[in-house]
């Protein structure tokens, strides 16, 4: 007798997911909210802020919170109660916990702060450093993929007597910066940071790779947390979201990134850092270079992926073709262009970066020996029109319970509730099709629904040992969503729920009544607030 | 048989160790010896004294890593006993991958030559007869008993670590079950769970009882997982091996190659049309493996009611003598080619299903194999290897595609497109792949074109004539491409710099 095992070390190693896994999470959950006491000393609140220009008295020494009216500096601490939602069991929420970083005061009375500190906030509340005030905060927009949010308090005029920041402009390799922190105090720490890199790289929530500041510098621990401005010369330079100390390095989000973000509000509605949809690889190898009819002299990256129904596509691009320009911008052999600011940066920042989503960019491509020009309509994509989304932020997941059998869809939210080595300890099947969801359903248009577990109910006797099986059917019905479940749970067959599966074991029946009666049940029995929840998020699109 | 396994989150599979081979070295511990109590068991100990055999082995491991090298030497001892037929019975895993095998009795001092006749590394039994029958001289051969009862007195007689001369344990009959067996790490077979102590070579000593041999010790757990649980090969077992030999071949375990589901939900019952008639009645097949024996004959949702003609409860189990066992042990019994007949309800409708049995050919690689040499072909410094679980051991590969091709294997089905799954395992650094280097470990998808569902077609791919050989890997890659010309210069001086005596080996029965 043959017993097919998986192997019991199962190893999935899935690597360079995030960006720099040695570094610390920014924001370390912080229970007690420092309470900054009051500060009549204002001690040694060295003046290095350029304020807003209209401060009434310009003579004034700059920064410095005083009774006459001067402004205070431009930043606030923004305490945060965020409570997620909890994937394995949907119709619960985690515990809450709390988290606090330093937010970056803009004009128009809005304070920027990564997106990671506001995630799944139930409460968010601005507190004036030096006078300890607070009142709550609404989020005005965040963008999880970019890390980068926006809060305003709720009391319009709290913030009239802070001053604003200015955006800096681009900086320069070996740039000196300053990381702000916020002291007990109330005061402002400042920590010399030196620029020694910017590059793209994958952001948090690996859905992006856009430009990333790379620093060094030895930031004190302060209320545990790193998200915290990143000044140069008064200006805001940058937003911190990582520090390590051991290795002293900083990665924080380029003012370039934070200037898309608030030009693409300014114009709303937010839509997102556009994109392209395509993967490429460099063209080092002569031998490539001779198949591929690539001139010796000539850069070009070679296109290893394109995405069905992007804006590559619909321009026209194919695996196989080589980008040689990238608006008006060469392309060397490893994909890069020759930025003026930074030297050789991957050519996706050109997309990213230079345009808004919607905005046209040309390329120059070499197709089947020949070159060509082909506008591309370069546009943002929201994390939920993935297979398996990359994440689930602010949402409640959806669900949906028959007679105790629990149905969700793939995301990689949902995995990463098996911890830190989620990829080792998740279901392999539901890795693999996160993992590679390009390749299996390059269409997309769809998500991934499976059995996520079986409450032991009469109606689900015997069902407590079947896996995590993938959906295909429900009552002959193909199933590519929540919505699409939904929907053919109106029309069982002959009285019977019939769930098919693409692992075993396949096929399972319910009896339609008795799933409706054991519904009940199952909420008295096991406390569930509800048995469903659909619509939170909707990726699909029902045209079909 | 596949068995339905709905473990959702991994853990290991056995902690099984092999009791393999005689560790030198080992702490001296005193016992106090008791007296035999009985004459009989005396008679026991002449007999055993008659018929064991001490196997002395060196044996070559393959390096995967290396395929072109034949591998590191090791030697090993074990146990065996003298059967009937003048032959030699010990355990595959005491003889595997063997190079040179010496047998030793009780009271003589010479040392005999044998070579491997029969070996099933399905169930880890193996047949050694020595060059010169004059071993068998003053031996007696033991007979073989049935399945001893829970609880009797079994001894189990070898050579394991402690002293040089013959070692007796005895203990009870603990449990009886279907168990994994460890030397393949795939199949599963009839075991019987014994508290005597089982130590390193211990393995293929046999185990008795009222004078006749109940089993052949085998496996067990070291010492940090379990206390006194040893396992032997229980005579049905060892039966089963000696009749599938009596051709002068051994055709291996046949296999259905179905998962099955019990029905033990009600609604699952009616749905299924599983009336009042049939109470208690029934598994549902879940998963039909294509290419295997009941591919054709047997369909997912089936209702499996009967099985030769004997009724299959609801929860798999089969009344056989009295004993209730696993649907699977019926099957086990069976030989290749056999037929098996089923009685399943399908669509509602009681039907006759009978079809001939095969082995399990795609789990192979699934499987630890043995006395083989690794299969490969080195293009252009590029080695080539199919995926086996030998290969993912050598390379401890952690790449998440491949571990998934590999553990899904069968039930992912990616067998039915590529019976073989090439993988480009390493580079050889050569100017011909100087930018190559990070690619493997990568699946190959398409060589020149040629969908690659074997190491055969890459070798035929590579021998096309083509000015470019393109080399297509599994997800979004780019191709790598080498010049032929290239290829044809880079071939000898990778040769010579590697000391590569061959550059592709298709045949794993020979060494050259």
């Amino acid at each position: 007798m043959k017993q097919h095992k998986t192997n019991p070390g199962y190893q999935a190693g899935l690597n360079c997911m995030l960006l720099g896994m040695a570094l610390a999470l920014l924001v370390m959950p912080r229970l007690v909210l420092a309470s900054a006491g009051p500060n009549p000393g204002t001690s040694a609140t060295e003046p290095a802020t350029r304020i807003n220009p209209s401060s009434t008295n310009p003579d004034e020494e700059e920064g410095k919170a005083s009774p006459d009216g001067s402004l205070a500096d431009p930043v606030v601490r923004v305490n945060v109660t965020f409570q997620s939602y909890n994937f394995v069991r949907p119709w619960a929420k985690n515990q809450p916990g709390g988290r606090s970083g330093v937010g970056a005061v803009l004009d128009g009375a809005q304070v920027l702060v990564t997106a990671e500190l506001v995630a799944d906030a139930s409460f968010i509340e601005i507190e004036l450093p030096e006078t300890g005030d607070k009142t709550p905060a609404r989020l005005v927009v965040a963008d999880h993929s970019a890390n980068l949010a926006l809060v305003e308090p709720v009391a319009e005029d709290f913030l009239k007597e802070v001053g604003t920041f200015e955006l800096a402009p681009p900086s320069q390799i070996g740039d000196r910066h300053e990381a702000w922190q916020i002291e007990d105090n109330g005061s402002v720490l400042r920590t010399e940071a030196l620029l020694t890199a910017a590059q793209v790289r994958p952001y948090p929530k690996d859905d992006i790779a856009l430009l990333l500041y790379q620093l060094t510098s030895a930031l004190q621990s302060r209320n545990g947390s790193f998200n915290l401005p990143l000044v140069r010369d008064g200006l805001l330079a940058g937003v911190i979201m990582r520090y390590d100390a051991r290795s002293q390095n900083m990665s924080a989000i380029p003012v370039e990134v934070i200037e898309h973000f608030l030009k693409d509000l300014a114009d709303a509605p937010y839509d997102g850092f556009p994109r392209v949809g395509i993967s490429y690889t460099d063209t080092r190898d002569p031998q490539l270079r001779e198949y591929v009819g690539l001139d010796p002299k000539n850069g070009g990256a070679y296109i290893t992926f394109v995405k069905p129904g992007s804006p590559a596509a619909e321009a026209g691009i194919r695996v196989g073709d080589v980008l040689l320009e990238v608006a008006g911008r060469r392309i060397d052999r490893d994909g890069n262009y020759d930025d003026p600011q930074y030297g050789r940066i991957a050519l996706t920042n050109v997309i990213t970066l230079f345009v808004q989503s919607g905005e046209q960019v040309t390329f120059k491509v070499l197709s089947a020996g020949e070159q060509r020009e082909v506008e591309v309509a370069a546009r943002a994509e929201s994390p939920g029109a993935s297979v398996s989304p990359p994440y689930v932020i602010g949402q409640a997941p959806d669900f949906i319970i028959v007679g105790g059998l629990v149905f969700q869809e793939l995301s990689r939210q949902y995995l990463m509730e098996w911890g830190a080595n989620w990829s080792e300890r998740a279901n392999p099947k539901l890795i693999y099709y996160d993992r590679f969801q390009n390749d299996l359903f390059p269409e997309g248009g769809r998500r991934i629904v499976f059995l996520s577990q079986v409450l032991p109910t009469p109606a689900t006797l015997g069902y407590q040992d079947v896996g995590q099986p993938v959906v295909t059917r429900v009552n002959d019905q193909v199933i590519h969503s929540l919505q699409d479940l939904d929907a053919a749970l109106q029309s069982p067959l002959g009285g019977f729920h019939k769930f098919e599966f693409e692992d075993a074991p396949r096929i399972l029946f319910l009896e339609a009544g008795e799933a409706d009666k054991t519904n009940e049940a199952l909420q008295r029995i096991y406390g569930l607030p509800e048995v469903r929840r659909l619509g939170s998020s909707s990726p699909v699109d029902h045209a079909e | 048989m596949i068995q339905f396994r709905s473990l959702p989150i991994m853990k290991p599979v056995t902690q099984c160790r092999w009791i393999a081979r005689h560790i030198s070295g080992a702490l001296i511990v005193l016992i106090l010896t008791a007296l035999a109590p009985i004459s009989l068991v005396a008679e026991q100990v002449d007999m055993a004294r008659n018929a064991l055999v001490r196997v002395s082995v060196t044996s070559q491991i393959p390096d995967y890593r290396t395929p072109w090298n034949p591998g590191s030497t090791q030697s090993g001892r074990g146990a065996g006993f003298v059967i009937d037929g003048q032959r030699v019975l010990t355990n595959a895993h005491v003889v595997a991958n063997a190079r040179f095998i010496t047998l030793e009795k009780e009271g003589d001092p010479n040392s005999y030559t044998a070579r491997v006749q029969h070996v099933a590394h399905d169930c880890d039994l193996a047949i050694v007869v020595p060059d010169d029958a004059k071993f068998f001289e003053g031996t007696r051969p033991l007979e073989l008993g049935g399945i001893p009862p829970l609880q009797s007195s079994v001894s189990a007689y070898g050579y394991p670590i402690g002293g040089d001369r013959l070692s007796v344990t005895e203990g009870i009959v603990s449990r009886i079950d279907f168990q994994p067996y460890s030397h393949s790490g795939i199949d599963s077979h009839l075991t019987i769970q014994i508290d005597a102590a089982i130590n390193p070579g211990n393995s293929g000593g046999p185990v008795l009882a009222n004078g006749k041999v109940v089993g052949v010790a085998f496996q067990g757990f070291s010492g940090d997982v379990a206390q006194n649980v040893g396992y032997m090969i229980p005579t049905p077992v060892v039966r089963r091996f000696l009749k599938d030999i009596e051709d002068g071949r051994y055709d291996h375990y046949v296999d259905l190659s179905i998962s099955t589901f019990a029905l033990l939900n009600p609604a699952q019952r009616r749905a299924l049309g599983l009336g009042d008639d049939l109470a208690d009645r029934g598994v549902m097949v879940s998963q039909v493996t294509p290419k295997g024996s009941s591919d054709g004959h047997l369909r997912v949702g089936d209702v499996l009611l009967e099985i030769e003609g004997k009724p299959i409860a609801k929860d798999g189990m089969v009344n056989i003598e009295g004993e209730l066992v696993d649907l699977a042990e019926i099957v086990e019994r069976k030989h290749l080619g056999e037929t098996i007949r089923f009685e399943v309800l399908r669509e509602g409708r009681r039907m006759d299903v009978a079809f001939p049995l095969k082995t399990a050919e795609p789990f192979k690689m699934l499987a630890n194999q043995y006395d083989i040499h690794p299969r490969y072909i080195l293009f252009g410094g590029l080695l080539f290897q199919p995926l086996s679980r030998n290969l993912a051991n050598a390379y401890n590969i952690k790449d998440l595609r491949i571990s998934y091709h590999l553990n899904q294997f069968i039930s992912e089905e990616f067998h039915v497109e590529r019976p073989e799954i090439v993988l480009l395992t390493a580079v050889l650094s050569d100017p011909v792949n100087a930018y190559l280097d990070n690619f493997p470990p990568a699946i190959v998808d398409t060589i020149n074109g040629q969908h690659i569902g074997s190491l055969e077609e890459a070798a035929a791919a590579f021998d096309k004539d083509v000015p470019f050989h393109v080399i297509k890997l599994l997800g979004s890659q780019r191709p790598l491409v080498l010049s032929a010309e290239a290829v044809r210069e880079a071939q000898p001086r990778i040769a010579q710099r590697y000391k590569i005596t061959q550059d592709r080996r298709l045949d794993e029965t020979t060494q050259n």
